[in-house]
């Protein structure tokens, strides 16, 4: 598969603040997540990746085509749903989706046709005719979605798509979203908080934090680190077993009593066992730590990059 | 029966490269902005006056059938001072189009220095003068259909976070501010150009002549009409982004053109220095159509022959123009940080 993201020492500065520090990354996939916590620069990056913000440094490119010198070529390829609401007031849905394909370079009939066949895609189709000003939320995303995809894009960026809405209308925007890049091929990034969406969505994920990506990989990856993440209950010289512990190359995530979680350098007890059997204490209890992506989202938030998964893939 | 598949289906069609990429929103806003009461009540009264000048030609037109005085002493060949001292006659001993041509000719011969004949000069007058005469008043409504049309048309976007979408498809600020521009312009054309050609266009069936004569101020006034459209709308807009509400920006238009005119006429007095005149908004567009219109000042009601350049006109409005252009550009500049 071709790169659809592309982006080599990426900074941008907003006057003293630096919002983005030598990004790189490349993305080659289907679908993927933007992680981090507020502020990190996941939106900044979005807006440069469309071509909104110049970068003070460095170089993007979308789909192949660069963020900076070719801004409505890469527009006409790529969809937006911005976090906020957004809505033209007094405009029906209707005429709100044709704009958007108008504006893309439809011809005013296909954007009239298409606007109607992406609202009714959305689940929206009963009330096409109303002002999007008295959308509910749910509503008002949806029709986000179908503007976004009027004019058939190849990738869609999506700022916090399920903001606001209520548990079914979630899993209908995100059923929507899986369908459109697992049977539909449009590629799709999500920048969210709500992690078990992307998990739900998403193949890749890139973590960012205070405006430079640390951490990177396919979800799959993220949560492999849980094949050397164990939890157990030990009696004994603690301190010796945790000393023998480190000799071998685990590292010690928490120690509280006799419960002490650990990460071994590779898969498998084995270094677990051989530390107890070398300090002379005992395992009461030992089990795999089941990782979610949540677990590995607030491990890098908290630790930083324990391993470049860049290398891994 | 058909089957409709009510999945996602890619479209295969081809976009095209327009050059006019902001026409469609051109077309959506206008169509908005006709489905407001306010905007057809504000187009109805900018015919008003454009009505009454046409029903006084008209009626002119009757008088010279009857050997009204004005039509009698130029068909007759009259001096220029037998014009002047039609003013004085009561209008009601007169035609309508005697008073207000009398009017604007009391004592101004000498404003009339371009035209050489008699009939020049009678043509003159009802082209030029004429048409500087009426859209004088129109600039009330210009004020108000710009506020009506183009207060809200940035301030809405940002508020309702329209703009975050704009700005990501395919069209650059400069369309975007080009398409809100134009439905501006459009309706200020309709309340200047359009009463205008009314006008026109009853006084070529009226009076005998007039179309072979008058049609070359046909432009001058499309220029004077574009250019009122283009400024203000060009101000609006900028007022318009600075803020998410458009009585804000409503507000500040209307103390620029109304509070400034006032203080302007106050410092005139206070001074005793016409110069201060310059601080009005609205003067300032008069003064440039008297210039485009090549009349004296003195052909409007209440304001006194004045020498002045015609770059302090075009500064003074080009500064208005600057500073609204570098307020838009700062605001979408903002949204599109985020």
């Amino acid at each position: 598969m071709d790169t659809a993201i592309e982006i080599s020492e990426l900074s941008v500065r907003f006057g003293d603040v630096q919002a983005l520090k030598d990004v790189s990354f490349r993305f080659q996939g289907k679908s993927l997540g933007l992680l981090g916590p507020n502020g990190a620069g996941k939106s900044t990056l979005i807006r440069t990746l469309l071509g909104m913000i110049d970068p003070s440094q460095g170089r993007a490119k979308v789909l192949g085509i660069d963020c900076r010198s070719q801004r409505i070529a890469l527009r006409k390829r790529v969809g937006y749903v911005p976090e906020k609401d957004c809505h033209i007031p007094g405009m029906t849905a209707a005429d709100y989706v044709t704009l958007g394909g108008e504006l893309a370079g439809m011809r005013r009939r296909d954007a009239i046709e298409r606007a109607h066949e992406m609202i009714r895609f959305c689940g929206v189709g009963e009330a096409r005719y109303r002002p999007v000003d008295g959308f509910s939320a749910g509503m008002k995303q949806r029709i986000k979605l179908a503007q976004a995809l009027v004019h058939d894009p190849d990738l869609i960026f999506l700022d916090e798509p399920t903001n606001g809405l209520d548990p079914e209308g979630r899993i209908l925007l995100l059923n929507v979203l899986r369908e459109l890049h697992q049977q539909m091929g449009i590629r799709i990034v999500i920048s969210s908080h709500l992690l078990r969406d992307v998990e739900y969505v998403c193949e890749s994920v890139v973590v960012v934090k205070l405006g430079e990506i640390v951490r990177e990989g396919t979800i799959a990856d993220l949560k492999e680190i849980s094949d050397r993440r164990w939890e157990m209950r030990v009696r004994g010289d603690l301190q010796r077993f945790n000393l023998a512990l480190e000799n071998r190359g685990v590292e010690i995530i928490k120690s509280t009593g006799e419960e002490i979680e650990v990460q071994t350098p590779s898969p498998g007890s084995d270094c677990i066992l051989r530390s107890a059997e070398e300090s002379a204490c005992q395992i009461r209890r030992l089990q795999r730590r089941e990782l979610r992506l949540e677990d590995a989202f607030m491990n890098t938030m908290n630790h930083g990059p324990e391993e470049d998964l860049r290398d891994d893939s | 029966m058909t089957i409709h598949n009510l999945g996602y289906e890619r479209w295969s069609g081809e976009l095209r490269q327009r050059r006019l990429r902001w026409l469609p929103m051109v077309r959506y806003h206008v169509n908005l902005a006709l489905k407001r009461k306010v905007i057809w009540l504000i187009l109805l009264l900018s015919i008003v006056p454009a009505l009454g000048f046409a029903g006084m030609i008209y009626m002119s037109s009757d008088s010279a059938r009857e050997g009204s005085p004005l039509e009698t002493a130029m068909v007759s060949g009259a001096q220029i001072e037998e014009f002047a001292s039609l003013s004085s006659a009561t209008p009601t001993k007169n035609s309508p189009v005697d008073f207000v041509i009398g009017r604007m000719f009391r004592n101004r011969q000498e404003s009339v220095n371009r035209p050489k004949t008699m009939e020049e000069k009678y043509w003159f007058i009802t082209t030029h003068g004429l048409f500087l005469f009426l859209l004088w008043p129109q600039s009330f409504i210009v004020m108000l259909v710009a506020s009506a049309v183009g207060a809200g048309l940035i301030a809405q976007d940002i508020r309702s976070n329209a703009l975050e979408i704009y700005l990501t498809k395919p069209i650059t600020p400069l369309d975007y501010v080009t398409g809100k521009l134009c439905v501006v312009t459009i309706f200020i054309l309709l309340t200047t150009f359009l009463p205008a050609m009314i006008v026109f266009g009853v006084a070529a069936a009226s009076w005998q002549g007039y179309l072979s004569v008058a049609w070359p101020v046909i432009p001058l006034l499309f220029g004077a009409c574009l250019i009122a459209s283009l400024v203000n709308g060009v101000v609006i807009l900028g007022l318009s982004s600075m803020a998410k509400s458009a009585r804000y920006a409503a507000v500040i238009w209307f103390s620029l053109g109304f509070v400034s005119s006032a203080t302007a006429k106050v410092l005139q007095e206070v001074g005793n220095d016409k110069i201060w005149s310059f601080l009005s908004y609205r003067n300032n567009f008069l003064y440039l159509f008297v210039r485009i219109f090549e009349i004296d000042l003195s052909f409007i009601p209440g304001e006194d022959p004045m020498e002045f350049s015609i770059a302090i006109p075009i500064s003074i409005l080009g500064g208005f123009l600057l500073i609204s252009a570098l307020i838009m550009r700062r605001t979408i500049r903002a949204v599109e940080a985020g």
